[in-house]
Formats: C-alpha cells, sequence, structure tokens
C-alpha cells in the first residue's frame, strides 16, 4: 500500500518538476524524457506491476494536460512499463546496463509510436529529421539520466525492502 | 493485491481498451470534462509548487542584481519612459485623427478595442513534438478554447482547451496553429502556420503568398482583419528569409516572432473583441 502512494506522490512530483523548471537542464533544446526513465527503474527493481501503474498515472497526467487525446500516452506508457518489467526477477539489479540499455530504447520507442500517431496520420513523413535531431539526442541524456536515477532509486527500494521485512517479522 | 496478480493480464487489456476508446472520443475537444476538472485540482498545488520554484531559481541565477546594474537599468528604462511619453503623445493625436476621419469618411474602426485578463503560465509541454503550456486561469475565469494569449512583445498564440481552473494553449510554433496574418507596409494576406522543423529554431512559416507579392526581409507581420478569432493588428513577428517557389508561382516567408516563447511567463488572455 505505501508502495502505491509513493508511485502516485512520484508520478504528481514527476508532472510538476517535468513541467516547470526541467528546462533548466536542458542542452541545446534537448530534455531527459523523466516519465521513461522512472518507469524503467520501477519495472526493472519491482516488477511489471508497478512499472504499468506508475506508467498509466503518469501518461493519463500528462495526456489531461498537454496532449491532443486523452489516453495515447497513458496506453503507450501502461504497456511499456508491463513489457519492461517482465522477468525482472531474474535480471541483476546491482548490473547498470540494463536500466541504461532499457532506457534508450524505450525512449526511441515510444517517441516513435508518438510520431505515428500524432504526425504521420496527419501527413508529415519526415522522420529522419526527428530520429536524428530529437529523438536520438533525447535518447541518450535519458539514458545517462537514468544512471543516476537508478542509484537512487535502488538505495530506496534496498531501504524499503529492509523495512517490509523487519515488519513481517515482527507479526 | 492478490487479484491484481491473479488478473494481470485481463487488467492490462481492459484498461488497453479502455484508454483507446478515450482517446477515439477525446481527440479534439474544446472542454475537458470531469477528469480534466479532477485532476486540474489535484496537480494545481504541485504545479503551483513547481513554478513558484523555478521562478525563484531563474530570478536567482538570472545574473546577480547588484546595485550598479539597477542604477544603470533605472537610469535607461527613465530614458525609455520619457521617448515613450513622447511617442504616446504623438500616437494620441494621430489616433484623434484617425477617429475624425473615419467618421467623416463613414468607415468602420480598423482595429478593434478588446478586454484582455492577465494570467501565468504554470507548465509547459516538455515533449518533442508540440509545444503547448497550460495557464492557471480556466472556465471559471470566463475563458474558453480559441481565445487568443498576447505578451508584452506581441501574439504568444491560444487556448485550445479549457478546463474549469486551467486552460490548455499552444503557441504560434507548434504545427496545430494557423493565423491570419498581413504585411503592415504593404498589406498582403498569408497564412503563418507553426511548422514541425522550424519549431525548434523558434521560427513560423507564412504561407500562401502570391507570387508577386510585395514582401521584404524585416517586413513587419500583423494578424489581419480576416480573421474571427485574432483582433486585428496585433504584432506577431517579423520576416526574417523569403523562400521562392517558381514550379508552385508560390512565395513563402520565414517569420520570427517578437514573443519568447522560451521565458513565457505572465501573458494576457484577448476575452473578447469586437469585430
Amino acid at each position: 500500500m505505501i508502495r502505491i502512494i509513493i508511485l502516485t506522490l512520484l508520478s504528481l512530483i514527476n508532472f510538476a518538476v517535468s513541467s516547470t523548471f526541467l528546462n533548466a537542464i536542458e542542452i541545446r533544446g534537448v530534455l531527459p524524457n523523466t516519465m521513461i526513465i522512472i518507469i524503467t527503474c520501477t519495472s526493472l527493481l519491482r516488477g511489471s506491476r508497478e512499472g504499468a501503474y506508475f506508467g498509466f498515472l503518469s501518461g493519463l497526467l500528462y495526456d489531461i494536460f498537454f496532449g491532443p487525446a486523452v489516453g495515447v500516452n497513458a496506453l503507450i506508457l501502461m504497456l511499456m512499463g508491463a513489457f519492461l518489467g517482465r522477468g525482472s526477477a531474474k535480471f541483476y539489479r546491482e548490473n547498470y546496463i540494463l536500466p541504461l540499455l532499457n532506457c534508450f530504447f524505450s525512449v526511441i520507442a515510444y517517441e516513435s509510436i508518438l510520431f505515428v500517431i500524432y504526425l504521420l496520420f496527419k501527413g508529415y513523413f519526415n522522420y529522419f529529421y526527428f530520429f536524428a535531431a530529437k529523438i536520438i539526442p533525447e535518447a541518450v541524456y535519458s539514458a545517462v539520466l537514468s544512471l543516476v536515477f537508478y542509484r537512487i532509486a535502488y538505495g530506496v527500494n534496498e531501504f524499503l525492502e529492509e523495512r517490509e521485512k523487519g515488519r513481517r517479522r515482527v507479526f | 493485491m492478490e487479484f491484481f496478480r491473479e488478473h494481470k493480464k485481463k487488467i492490462l487489456i481492459a484498461a488497453s481498451l479502455l484508454l483507446i476508446v478515450c482517446a477515439v472520443f477525446t481527440s479534439g475537444r474544446t472542454s475537458s470534462g470531469i477528469t480534466g476538472t479532477v485532476f486540474g485540482a489535484i496537480t494545481r498545488p504541485f504545479s503551483g509548487i513547481g513554478s513558484a520554484v523555478s521562478g525563484f531559481f531563474s530570478e536567482k541565477l538570472s545574473g546577480g542584481k547588484t546595485n550598479d546594474y539597477l542604477t544603470a537599468e533605472n537610469a535607461a528604462l527613465k530614458e525609455e519612459i520619457t521617448r515613450l511619453k513622447e511617442e504616446n503623445r504623438l500616437l494620441s493625436q494621430y489616433a484623434a485623427d484617425n477617429e475624425q476621419l473615419t467618421a467623416l469618411l463613414d468607415l468602420k474602426q480598423k482595429y478593434s478595442n478588446y478586454e484582455t485578463k492577465a494570467s501565468r503560465v504554470i507548465g509547459k509541454d516538455s515533449g518533442i513534438y508540440f509545444y503547448s503550456f497550460v495557464l492557471d486561469k480556466g472556465s471559471d475565469e470566463g475563458l474558453t478554447a480559441n481565445m487568443p494569449i498576447i505578451t508584452s512583445e506581441g501574439l504568444a498564440g491560444k487556448i485550445i482547451e479549457c478546463g474549469s481552473n486551467y486552460s490548455k494553449a499552444i503557441t504560434l510554433l507548434d504545427a496545430r496553429s494557423s493565423v491570419s496574418v498581413s504585411n503592415m507596409r504593404s498589406g498582403d494576406l498569408g497564412i503563418l502556420k507553426g511548422d514541425y522543423e522550424l519549431m525548434a529554431k523558434g521560427l513560423m512559416r507564412m504561407e500562401y503568398l502570391d507570387y508577386d507579392s510585395d514582401i521584404l526581409v524585416g517586413d513587419e507581420i500583423v494578424t489581419s482583419n480576416l480573421s474571427d478569432i485574432f483582433p486585428a493588428g496585433i504584432s506577431v513577428g517579423y520576416v526574417s528569409e523569403i523562400i521562392e517557389d517558381e514550379a508552385q508561382m508560390t512565395k513563402t516567408a520565414i517569420v520570427t516572432p517578437y514573443a519568447d516563447f522560451k521565458h513565457l511567463d505572465s501573458v494576457l488572455v484577448v476575452t473578447g473583441f469586437e469585430k
């Protein structure tokens, strides 16, 4: 239960931060995709259920305030969280390559799906411009930043798991 | 919890279908219904804190405001006030002249009067395909979709959707935006559109110009009197490049906006104007 509250709060805070002062860390107009960074971290550490929950919630928030239609981001990010969390129990959590690669390819997949939904269906075909000028820089930036996030999330998760273990012993 | 674990796939599929249906029905709406109101109420404090914090830091970071700096700024501003007062006096004479002459000629007033409502920007889209932002006032304050937004520099965009206490707006750079504009010097009409590729450079495209239309680099572009949404005569930007297409017999102008879209903070919403 406490994890659901934490994830809900985290999605609200992430929304507020990314829509207000994330601009402070932009590099030549490129911003990291914090939603996907947090989804990759949660789903790797906690499995697909919590990844999907966070993806759904933050995607829905984004849709309501910025998206042209409600549900597009929520659907993509929910499925992404569910997919990335598959087999999370089998991986070594101490490994940093997995979150890096997951984040890199998730950003590319996410932005490409959005391109198809928003732009391609409206008759804009120049995917390579966006791929080279926007998607790849964003993916690289997010992947690098995901290492920092992953380290923090890993520590917080360890702490929470220790606490839950302790609680279980008491009861 | 056990329930979720057991029916994980079913829940995922049901949620997906729900979201698809939701997306189909909500695309292109102009007022966000109950969900928008509820989420708006939940996220408002967070966004408010966020924009307050970001405002605080940008103030701190944007150059130490030392005494010398403030004195110099004060002197420059005083100079400008004198200049503007002089200009204002001249312009009010022109306005009076204009009124007399239009009355004499029995013409309708060319520039419409409009009322504005001040509003603050509380969030910006961090995505790469659109260029939109959120304002802190909504339909409770009398705002509706399609109301123009102006800054002190010029036109900034328009509202596309209103919740009860927030509204979504797009800037001129967004590819969904298109404005009927005219060249102030020659009066040639065109349509100013946002462009996906020019968006990153902060430029816009003025289309549907005649091949023989009189347009030069540096010309000022203002909103035209053909539009139902935008009042006529609001300055938008200046022409920075002209592309001639001889095969199509058209011209396209690249327009640099006056408004600074990267640092939008407080804006004015035009709530009503007489055509």
